[in-house]
Order: structure tokens, then C-alpha cells, then sequence
């Protein structure tokens, strides 16, 4: 009957009475876990041969195609991939978006709904993503599963990629973060945190919603824009107050701080500005934390200063102004630094991984680099896995010496 | 939008004066009486249902028709004010004749991505055998080849709207056999009708379309109010090459409740069967629609998925509570109004469903575009309608319309399955 009171239908009962007319999980196993690092997976696709024209044609572009996958003898229909990536999208070796649940939405693979392949199209050695984000996962900062994988499309090898967990509610779930409002950070222009102004549809090129994403955009967004409003604060002494209201400091600095040990190129603390993170918002609060994102620009200079480019982000600029933050930073840099050192982690992560790609890397057609590129890549990793910590720790000690930024 | 409903109130202001016996009767310039007198018929203008020139057998009429909606909806956004008041129709046109062996239309809608409607010669030697060429409907559909100012509903039925092809260029022949008995319809046209027309450059409409329908009225020779039971069934067939198929599930206000993105290629071929009988102030109508569609080669390994398919049917009936006759057409009322009554007063009511899916059986369906089971959707309507004939000019429907999306997620409501619409609609025919 509540549809009855609907006002729609008022103008209608004018005319005549009314009659009332009278009137339906399926999860693929594959056997192993995608995102098992110690194994080389092998992902097949197949895709109807006009349609791989087209997303080879048109690959800058979002559209879905239907494709069928399989992986460890578990075959997945109707699952729907598109092309996907910044600076790394191209028509030869697509990085794709695997999307399980799009057409069957309680479709899932090894209850992940969507995967992510990534082409590795700007990490020569084709390992800096996942042992990057190894240790963001050892030093406690949430960061996606990766795994090695190969991947064929109609029974041609389209080369090594990386299997990488696609951030969503499912990911959030994992972490135990809870079902809050997750968003991926856009590049659009060189970007520091400027305070973008009252619309929050200035904020939402930016920030794009990957959880709670049906909500009013004031839901959504108002505390991302207080959020930034407070980082612009003018006053120092009201900045630390008003900032811890939006973002947790200490996971930030800590994340930061693993972004800095690994010379990253192009994250929080980007050569263009802000880049590859995602923020999130717990149901209930209005404190913002950090996850890392595309790690291929990682590695860059084994000897790069721990504070480089601090000053360009005015977040992290500002915070390094107080002191206890500026030793937690410090201090998340030598553990960092020992974590990664200690058992050799970072070595034997760049080792295993190598090995474990080796055969398949070295017939990688597709692939920008050529072998002895991919092999010296390899070799300057296994140099920074050995040389950086103690450039690190160094600086850390020296950078001891001042009480702030 | 108050120039609008002034447009509106003046056509119907014009057709009442005209109603009101103003017969125009203009005789052309007699002749200068030097001239000799030449044997041809006088050549008048007439005004009567419609203006109109006369000569001797020939005869050319003009045609107009305004058409004017006021829409509430559960399924139309609260804050576009466009969605809810709609000139729907501005159609102008001729029509004429010369003698029983010629007849010709030329229709436009006066603004529409499609303007010409139908523009057509019919020639009829005799009642056994004419050919028509031009752009008209195709033989296919009772409720589609029933003239749009003839409706009984606001809206056709979702199958004759959708799975019917409508209108395109061709040549057809058709006839009657023993007397009203068996009637026939046969043409061959350049598409499959602007029901499937493309509007996306990846979606792809039927190519050459061959049609055919036959009907049949088994107790037309009893020349009674309840003779005109007629019994019919009709068929197409065109070749589609590769693309998206252009016809998506629309629900009765036109939102999409299944779309147009499966990828198709082959044979299309629609079927139907119909039923009318108009006995005395009541009408009966039913018909069932099956369009079939080929997928070859269109699966992810290039293989021939199940063809898509597309069924739909309605059964509707009508009470002209006033008693005017249903099969002569309650256009013309009895007791018009201006002239002494009140017009024509007709109840009607139709159930219909049109469900889109797959010819395969087995397996979980799937909303990909090349999925072997499709996943279905289906669409469950129920409507309600008064229509006031106020004069032979003027007619006022009012409708209220139930639709139940069995997939509501894909529906123009997402989070509920039943809503409801009502659609009054002002119409002034010249």
C-alpha cells in the first residue's frame, strides 16, 4: 500500500478506479590463493578476436569487454576486463582491470570480485611493485596482495605481470578497516594539497569515490574538503589541532617514510606532485589514512636524501615542523631501514621474485626492455637492497642532530 | 511552457468553432465566360472533418495532430520538469485519393530525429491485388498498424512499441480474398523498421527485411455489430550484420529495463499472432510477439552463442460506457460536445509482459554482452484508462500504468521492483 500513496498516482485515481495486478553465489575456486607470491601463476583469457581489436585500437580508453578466464584449472565466464593505468597504458601489453562480479554480480574468483593485472610497463626489472609493496606490508602500512603471474589472451603469451589486489571493500575487509569511504587519488596537474575552495565538486576529479560511491556527495566529500581546509590552515599554532582532525599523522609519516627509504619517484612525495595513494575514512570519522599505489616508479637513487622533496607537499612539509613528528619520522626511517635490512628481507625479495620470473621474463616479447635492461635493473636492485639502509641510517643520525625540519 | 498549453487551448478552441457548423465551403473562380467550358469537375474546398480539396475523383486532405502529455512518475526524476509536461506529437500531412485506385500519404513530425513518417502511393485495382511503395509500416502488429490517433492507451503495448519493426522504404503487395476473408500483406523493404533503428555506431539495425501477414475474419459474412472477429499472424525475416543489436527493453515511459549492448550478427526474425473483436460498444485485443535474433560467431572464442530472443504480449479490452459502437469508431460521437451532449466516455484496461533472454537453457545467466544465458529481464505492466472522445476533433486519455521489473537493479528504479505512472494526454486532431 505504501505504493499506492505515492503522489504519482493521485492525478491518475481522479480518472478511474485502480485494479491491482498480481506478480530469483557463485565464487570460482581456483585451487590456489591468486595473490600466493611464491608462485608463478598463470592467467588465461580468452576475447573475442574483434574485441581485442578494439581494446588494442582503443586502449586509452575505459570500455569493458567480455572475456573468460582461467587460472589453475578454474575457467570464470562472462568476467569483464578494461584497459587500465596512467603513463603505463599502452596497446601492446594491456594492463587490465579484471572484473569478475560485472556481469554476475555474486561472481567472484577466490572471493576476490576484481583483480588488477599490471602490465608492469615501467618497471624494467619487473619487480619493483611487489617487493615495494612487500615492504609496506612489513612495516605495518596497509598495501595491496601482489603476486607474479603470466597471461595469455587466445592462446598468445602476453608476457610477466603482476596480479595486484584491487582496493575496494574487499580489501578493507581484509585489513580490518571496516566499511568506510575509500578513494583513489586522480594525477590531473601538479597538486600539494592547495586548498581547492567551498565546491566539493572541485574535490571529486581528485578523489574519486571506490566505496559508499551511490552517497551525497556531501557525505562524501565535505571531509575531504575540511580535510584540506585544515591543511592550508594559516596558523601554526591552530594547523597540528585542526589537521588531526582529518588525517592520522603518524600513518602518514610512516608511509611517507617507507615512500622515502625506497626513492620513490613518483608517490605522496612525487617528482610532478601528489600521486599513486588511495585515502580512506572509517565509518564515523573524519580522519583520513593513507595506502600506497602503483609502486613501478619505485628504486630510484640508492644515495636519495631522506628529506627530498618534503618541502614541496605542504601536509607533510608542515607536519615535519613539529618535533615529536619529525622524530617519529626519524624513527619510522630506521626501522624501515633495519626492517629491511634484517635476514636479508629486501635481497631475498628481489631474489626469490627474480627467480621466480626468470623463465618467463626472459621470453617476454612485449615488454619495453630488452633483456640486458631487465638484467642490469635486476642487479642495481640487489645494489640499493645493500647500499640503502646504511645511506639511510646515516642520514637519520645526522638529521638527529636538528630538533625539527 | 504556458505557451504551450495556449497552443493547445487554441487548437481545441478552432476545432470546436468548426464544430460548431461552420461548414467552409470555398468554390474555385469561375471561369471568364470567354473561355469555352471545359467538362472537368468543379474544384472545391471542403471543411468538414477536415480541410480538404475536392475535384471530380480526386481528393487531397489535410491533416494535422497535437498531441500534448502531462506525465507523474516514480521513475522520472523529480527536478526535470521536461520529463513530466511533453508536446509529444506535432505531425502535419496529406492525405488523398483518386477514385478506389489510388491512395497516397505524405506525413512529418514537425520536430523529430525522424521527421518523415509515412510517405507512400497505394495503387488498388482491384480489392483482390494492390502495391504500395514508399515509407509506411510494415505488415506486422495489430497494435502498431493501429493509427496513432486511434489508440485505445496512451502508449502501444511494450511488444508491438519494441519487437515490432514499424515503419521503412519498400514495396508490398496486399489484397483481400472472398470478400473480407482472408486478408493478406507481403513486402520486401530496405531495413527492419525504425523500432530497430541504430543510434549508436557500434549498434547495427537489419538489413533487407521480407514481411508477411495474413488475417483472417472467419464471421465476416453475418454483417452484424459483432462481425469483425479477426484472427491474424505475421512474420519477418532480415539478415544483421555484426554489432550491438539496437533494440533495447524499454519500459512503458521509455526507461531502459534491459539494454541494446549484446553483440549480434545473423538471421532476425520476428513472429506474431493476433486477435481483434469489437463487438458492439466492447473490444477485445491480444497478440504475442517473439523476436528471435542469431549471435554468430559472437562468443569470446569467436564461436556462435544461443540466439537472443525477445517475447512479448498483451490482451486489452475497451467499454464505450456511452454506447457508441467500438468498430465504427467512437471518433465521432453520438452526443458531441459543443452539440448537445457530452462526447464519448470509454473505459479500457491491458496486461501485458515483454521479457527479454536467451534461447539457452541451462547456466547461470550473465549481463555480458556475449554471454551464451543471457540474463533475463522482464517487465510486467498493467494499465488503467478512461478516454473522453469530447468531439471528433478533440480527445482527452488519461492512463495509469503498474510496471513490475523482475530485475529491478537494471530498471529505471533500482530499489523498487513495482512503481507506478499516470499520463494524461490532450489531443486535437485536424
Amino acid at each position: 500500500m505504501a505504493a499506492l500513496r505515492s503522489s504519482a498516482i493521485w492525478p491518475g485515481l481522479v480518472l478511474f478506479a485502480v485494479v491491482v495486478a498480481a506478480t530469483p553465489h557463485v565464487e570460482a575456486q581456483s585451487g590456489t590463493n591468486v595473490f600466493d607470491p611464491t608462485v608463478m601463476h598463470d592467467i588465461s583469457m580468452w576475447m573475442n578476436s574483434r574485441d581485442l581489436a578494439l581494446i588494442r585500437l582503443h586502449y586509452d580508453l575505459n570500455t569493458h569487454y567480455p572475456v573468460d578466464v582461467e587460472t589453475a584449472g578454474t575457467r570464470v565466464r562472462n568476467v569483464s576486463v578494461r584497459s587500465r593505468g596512467g603513463g603505463s597504458r599502452n596497446a601492446s601489453k594491456l594492463g587490465l582491470l579484471v572484473e569478475f562480479a560485472r556481469y554476475a554480480s555474486s561472481q567472484t574468483l577466490d572471493g576476490r570480485r576484481a583483480i588488477v593485472l599490471d602490465n608492469q610497463w615501467q618497471d624494467p626489472p619487473m619487480l619493483r611493485e611487489r617487493v615495494a609493496m612487500a615492504l609496506f606490508t612489513r612495516m605495518g602500512v596497509p598495501a595491496p596482495l601482489e603476486s607474479p603471474t603470466r597471461v595469455s589472451i587466445n592462446g598468445t603469451s602476453q608476457g610477466v605481470y603482476s596480479i595486484v589486489e584491487s582496493l575496494d571493500d574487499q580489501f578493507l575487509t581484509r585489513i580490518g578497516a571496516g566499511d568506510g569511504y575509500l578513494f583513489e587519488f586522480h594525477w590531473l596537474r601538479p597538486y600539494y594539497f592547495e586548498d581547492l575552495g567551498d565546491d566539493l565538486n572541485a574535490y571529486t576529479p581528485f578523489f574519486e569515490a571506490r566505496t559508499r560511491d551511490t552517497e551525497a556527495l556531501s557525505s562524501l566529500y565535505t571531509p575531504i574538503r575540511q580535510m584540506i581546509a585544515a591543511i592550508n590552515e594559516p596558523s601554526d599554532t591552530l594547523w597540528r589541532s585542526r589537521v588531526e582532525q582529518y588525517v592520522d599523522l603518524p600513518q602518514l609519516i610512516a608511509h611517507v617514510a617507507v615512500e622515502t627509504f625506497l626513492s620513490e619517484f613518483d608517490g605522496l612525495l612525487g617528482y610532478a606532485g601528489l600521486n599513486n595513494f588511495y585515502i580512506y575514512r572509517p565509518p564515523g570519522s573524519t580522519r583520513h589514512q593513507f595506502f600506497p599505489w602503483d609502486r613501478d616508479n619505485a628504486f630510484q637513487e640508492v644515495d636519495a636524501s631522506i628529506f627530498r622533496r618534503t618541502d614541496e607537499n605542504i601536509l607533510v612539509r608542515r607536519a615535519l615542523t613539529y618535533p615529536d613528528l619529525y622524530t617519529y619520522y626519524l624513527d619510522a626511517l630506521e626501522q624501515t631501514a633495519r626492517a629491511a635490512a634484517e635476514g636479508g628481507f629486501l635481497d631475498n625479495q628481489i631474489r626469490t621474485g627474480a627467480a621466480l620470473i626468470e623463465a618467463d621474463a626472459a621470453v617476454d616479447v612485449n615488454t619495453p626492455f630488452t633483456q640486458d635492461e631487465r638484467l642490469n635493473a635486476i642487479a642495481y636492485l640487489l645494489e640499493f637492497a645493500r647500499r640503502r639502509p646504511g645511506i639511510v641510517l646515516a642520514q637519520v643520525a645526522d638529521a638527529r642532530k636538528s630538533p625539527s625540519r | 511552457m504556458t505557451t504551450r498549453v495556449i497552443v493547445i487551448a487554441a487548437l481545441m478552441g478552432l476545432s470546436q468553432a468548426v464544430l460548431a457548423g461552420q461548414e467552409i465551403v470555398a468554390s474555385a473562380p469561375a471561369l471568364p465566360a470567354t473561355q469555352a467550358p471545359v467538362a472537368a469537375a468543379e474544384t472545391k474546398f471542403v471543411w468538414r472533418e477536415y480541410p480538404s480539396i475536392r475535384s471530380g475523383r480526386f481528393r487531397i486532405d489535410f491533416r494535422a495532430r497535437f498531441t500534448a502529455d502531462q506525465r507523474w512518475s516514480d521513475s522520472l526524476s523529480d527536478d526535470v520538469d521536461d520529463a513530466r509536461f511533453d508536446i509529444a506529437r506535432r505531425r502535419i500531412g496529406v492525405a488523398g485519393s483518386f477514385g478506389n485506385l489510388i491512395e497516397f500519404q505524405v506525413e512529418r513530425e514537425l520536430k523529430n530525429d525522424v521527421p518523415w513518417r509515412d510517405v507512400y502511393i497505394d495503387v488498388r485495382p482491384k480489392r483482390e491485388l494492390g502495391v504500395q511503395v514508399g515509407k509506411f509500416k510494415m505488415p506486422f502488429s495489430l497494435d502498431e498498424n493501429t493509427s496513432a490517433t486511434n489508440l485505445d492507451f496512451i502508449y502501444r503495448s511494450l511488444a508491438a512499441s519494441t519487437l515490432a519493426p514499424g515503419r521503412d522504404r519498400g514495396v508490398m503487395v496486399h489484397g483481400r480474398v472472398g470478400g473480407r476473408l482472408i486478408g493478406y500483406e507481403a513486402g520486401v523493404f530496405l531495413h527492419d523498421g525504425d523500432n530497430a533503428l541504430a543510434n549508436d555506431p557500434e549498434e547495427v539495425q537489419g538489413d533487407q527485411t521480407t514481411a508477411l501477414r495474413l488475417t483472417i475474419e472467419p464471421i465476416s459474412a453475418r454483417k452484424g455489430r459483432d462481425d469483425d472477429l479477426r484472427f491474424g499472424v505475421a512474420w519477418t525475416d532480415s539478415d544483421v550484420p555484426e554489432g550491438m543489436s539496437a533494440i533495447s527493453g524499454d519500459t512503458a515511459l521509455h526507461s531502459h529495463f534491459f539494454p541494446s549492448n549484446l553483440w549480434v550478427r545473423g538471421a532476425r526474425r520476428r513472429i506474431g499472432g493476433e486477435l481483434q473483436w469489437r463487438p458492439g460498444p466492447y473490444s477485445l485485443k491480444a497478440e504475442y510477439i517473439r523476436m528471435s535474433q542469431q549471435r554468430l560467431g559472437q562468443s569470446v572464442t569467436d564461436g556462435d552463442l544461443p540466439d537472443a530472443t525477445a517475447d512479448g504480449w498483451y490482451v486489452s479490452g475497451t467499454w464505450a460506457i456511452t454506447g457508441e459502437s467500438k468498430s465504427r469508431g467512437l471518433e465521432s460521437p453520438n452526443r458531441p460536445l459543443p452539440g448537445g451532449g457530452f462526447g464519448a466516455l470509454e473505459l479500457a484496461g491491458r496486461i501485458e509482459a515483454m521479457t527479454f533472454g536467451s534461447g539457452a537453457a541451462a547456466g547461470e545467466g550473465s549481463r555480458s554482452p556475449r554471454s551464451d544465458v543471457i540474463l533475463r529481464n522482464r517487465d510486467q505492466v498493467a494499465t488503467f484508462g478512461v478516454n473522453w472522445y469530447v468531439n471528433r476533433w478533440v480527445k482527452v486519455l488519461g492512463n495509469i500504468i503498474r510496471e513490475s521489473i523482475e530485475d529491478p537493479a537494471r530498471g529505471p528504479v533500482p530499489s523498487r521492483p513495482v512503481f507506478w505512472s499516470s499520463v494524461v494526454r490532450f489531443q486535437v486532431v485536424l
